[in-house]
């Protein structure tokens, strides 16, 4: 079936700057995309260990080690197993593989294989990893490593009930140790819990209520940040204490600790992000609203945007569902710009509306951009704006699965540079089986998408930069055309140049 | 050529203000207004009462006045052939084209004076019962009063636009049916048809029929907190709105101008 997508590509394709070129890369998986940082969820990790400046992909389980000067050929080599649960990061040229006996760190050799040398914890560092290990999520390779204190190597981030902690490995004792600590002084919070019966006799059940330990954690540089949601009467507010990190004498860090703040009240639905490369946070919510000022209630998709005080930094109301990603650094500049869309499926009185729902193939959609302003302000009105038409074969009132995918903002990726040039682009599913991008440029979009490309109908589509030569690449994945039961059949395509 | 054009009309005109109907096309459209009073309760309370005004406005406006205005177009004619009254109007000095343009020029009017009434409903009752305070969410003004009112005058020049257009459209195909009664269920039958064939064709942005409900679009989402712009929608109201007035106005002269009356 594959080779099939292959014909339809080179039928299809056509003779632009750039197009899609199918590679074989059958373990890589693309997620879906952090609607407050923009980044995409993967089961891998780019880290150049070969040093042949292509980027090597590592997995939870393996390394494919880029071959042929970046023609997206791979040779795989596998990880040492250890004890489960386990997380595997990376950071500089090396691999670090975190389990519950000890870390495995692992650097390149010769012939594309990695040498493993084996840390053991110090007394009392391996409980909190044990409990840490057994809270995380172990399916994707995690960002556990960080250098808050910018040496060079690598601190181990673990939390645990009362703090995070900071563990280092020493290549000379082969020894896991705790470099710092930061207890969590933000208390945790009592969990409200479902109303239990107390009659009949049997059926009694001593309800113990429970506590929330779940914290936002920021790092940037030697700053570390956490928050810790509160609520109040009048809605939400985040308790935020901020530590500063530095290395100090005897291989230890520092850690010296802001002055407590607090934000808020905010509404429920408020969580906190970083609106800046420099670690500024911004209090971001969005909700829908089916309003009715017509028979027909319409979706109102509302944003809203805090800097830190109950005032509103900006407010965006539009006609619509969801988008597909709140908050992306379009133009690559260090600050998130927030991104907005707009169905103009919903807009007008009711007669339109059931007429479009009833008859209409091709729908109108426009994404808007609100660049973030120096002094860390937004506009209401977007900076820029585009008008798609996306092509549903069917009326909406058909329900059909293109239709589904739209509702689920999965039609449009704002996320991607397949342009290299440093701005995300617009890719779009503009029919069935059709690809358009459109380039995002200083002074806005183009009229024509810059490339269009045919593939086998029924897809869904993820972006990310997969062979790591800085301009993203296609995940396309076909449920309908799976044979075996709960499989899927995908394929990644990596963008190039069409030129010869 | 305009002041027989313009002496036709008042002549026209008085004929219409003995009829009927107008007067009970004008009760029904303030009934209609004040009927949205059941859904959007007006009190004066600090809370601006938009709410009213766009429902009073999507019924009249989007709804009714068109409705009216075919039938009021599509019986301008027709009836007179029916009754064979317009062989004895043509016997005055005057051509038939601009006997043809006095009818239009009626059909507008009526159009208007009907707009007007719903104008008046919609507001004369927020200013004395209800409160104008801008749009505002969260404590803070999106919209101000000020903006609003522009934008639902905007709206009203505008809407004479597509109204006109629905006129003309209306008086063209009393001009070529005949029978009153087959004249205006055509006229209302091929709206519908043109209404419903408009987006599979993807020529909802060249038919004049899309845009009865466009002059209000921007004022309903500035009402709820939404931003709207008039480009490029005002370019395409203007010109398919214009250019069917032209084709139809030209359309209904040629056939007119060539019939043979009984």
């Amino acid at each position: 079936m594959i080779s099939s997508y292959i014909v339809i590509f080179l039928l299809f394709s056509q003779l632009g700057p750039l197009h899609w070129e199918p590679v074989d890369l059958p373990g890589v998986r693309l997620g879906g995309v952090d609607r407050l940082t923009g980044k995409v969820k993967t089961n891998y990790r780019h880290a150049d260990l070969n040093q042949d400046g292509h980027p090597d992909l590592v997995f939870q389980d393996c390394v494919l080690f880029s071959n042929n000067g970046g023609e997206a050929k791979y040779d795989r080599a596998e990880l040492p197993a250890t004890p489960l649960p386990r997380l595997v990061g990376v950071f500089s040229e090396n691999v670090y593989i975190l389990h519950p006996n000890g870390v495995l760190v692992g650097n390149y050799q010769e012939q594309n294989t990695l040498t493993f040398h084996a840390y053991q914890f110090d007394g009392g560092v391996q409980t909190s990893v044990n409990a840490f290990l057994k809270g995380v999520e172990i399916s994707q390779v995690n960002d556990f490593l960080l250098d808050p204190d910018e040496d060079g190597d690598p601190e181990i981030v673990v939390l645990d009930e009362s703090s995070i902690v900071f563990l280092h490995c020493n290549p000379e004792s082969h020894a896991v140790s705790q470099k710092a600590s930061i207890p969590l002084d933000l208390p945790p919070q009592l969990v409200a819990t479902e109303p239990g019966t107390i009659w009949p006799d049997n059926e009694r059940k001593i309800i113990f209520p429970t506590l929330d330990y779940s914290y936002n954690f920021f790092a940037q540089g030697t700053k570390i940040v956490l928050c810790k949601r509160e609520k109040v009467n009048a809605g939400v507010q985040y308790r935020i204490q901020s530590f500063e990190l530095e290395k100090a004498e005897s291989g230890k860090m520092s850690v010296k600790t802001g002055v407590p703040q607090t934000a808020g009240p905010f509404p429920d639905f408020v969580q906190p992000c970083q609106k800046s490369s420099e670690g500024n946070l911004a209090f971001v919510g969005e909700s829908l609203v089916w309003r009715s000022l017509s028979p027909i209630p319409v979706p109102i998709h509302e944003v809203i945007m805090y800097s830190g005080d109950a005032t509103p930094i900006v407010r965006v109301r539009n006609t619509g569902l969801a988008p597909h990603s709140l908050m992306v650094d379009m133009n690559h500049d260090g600050r998130m710009d927030l991104i907005t869309e707009r169905m103009l499926l919903f807009e007008g009185d009711v007669k339109e509306i059931a007429l479009r729902v009833a008859t209409q193939r091709v729908l109108e959609h426009r994404v808007n951009i609100h660049l973030q302003r120096d002094d860390g302000s937004f506009d209401r009105l977007p900076d820029f704006s585009k008008d798609f038409s996306v092509n549903m074969g069917v009326p909406p009132i058909q329900d059909s699965e293109m239709f589904r995918q739209y509702q689920r903002a999965e039609l449009i990726k704002v996320t991607g540079d397949f342009t290299g040039d440093g701005r995300c682009d617009v890719l779009v599913k503009t029919s069935e089986s059709r690809l358009s991008l459109y380039p995002f440029e200083k002074s806005g979009f183009p009229n024509v998408p810059v490339l269009e490309q045919e593939f086998e109908p029924g897809f869904t589509f993820a972006v990310d930069d997969v062979d790591g030569d800085g301009r993203s690449d296609l995940m396309l994945c076909w449920p309908a055309l799976s044979d075996e039961p709960g499989g899927e059949k995908t394929q990644v395509f990596v963008t190039r140049d069409s030129s010869p | 050529m305009i002041s027989r054009i313009w002496i036709a009309f008042r002549i026209e005109l008085k004929k219409v203000l003995k009829q009927r109907f107008i007067y009970i096309s004008g009760a029904f459209v303030l009934l209609a207004s004040l009927s949205t009073l059941g859904i959007s309760a007006v009190h004066k309370d600090q809370s601006s009462d938009y709410d009213y005004v766009v429902r009073a406005t999507s019924l009249t406006m989007n709804w009714l006045i068109p409705l009216m205005t075919i039938i009021f177009g599509a019986l301008t004619l027709s009836a007179e052939y029916t009754s064979g009254a317009l062989r004895f109007m043509l016997v005055r000095p005057l051509r038939r084209v601009e006997y043809l343009y006095a009818k239009i020029l009626v059909t507008v009017f009526y159009a208007v004076t009907l707009t007007t009434l719903a104008v008046t409903a919609a507001w004369v009752v927020i200013v004395l019962k209800g409160d104008l305070a801008g749009v505002y969410y969260g404590g803070e003004v999106l919209f101000t009063n000020m903006e609003i009112v522009r934008d639902y005058a905007l709206g009203c020049l505008t809407y004479l636009l597509p109204l006109s257009a629905a006129a003309t459209y209306a008086v063209f195909l009393s001009t070529v049916v005949r029978n009153t009664g087959t004249a205006v269920g055509s006229a209302i039958g091929l709206w519908v048809v043109f209404d419903a064939l408009k987006y599979p064709l993807r020529l909802e942005q060249f038919m004049f029929t899309s845009y009865t409900e466009f002059p209000w679009r921007v004022f309903v989402q500035h009402c709820q907190g939404i931003d709207s712009y008039w480009r490029p929608g005002i370019f395409y109201c203007v010109g398919s709105c214009l250019a069917a007035v032209l084709v139809f106005l030209s359309a209904a002269s040629l056939i007119f101008r060539r019939q043979d009356i009984p």
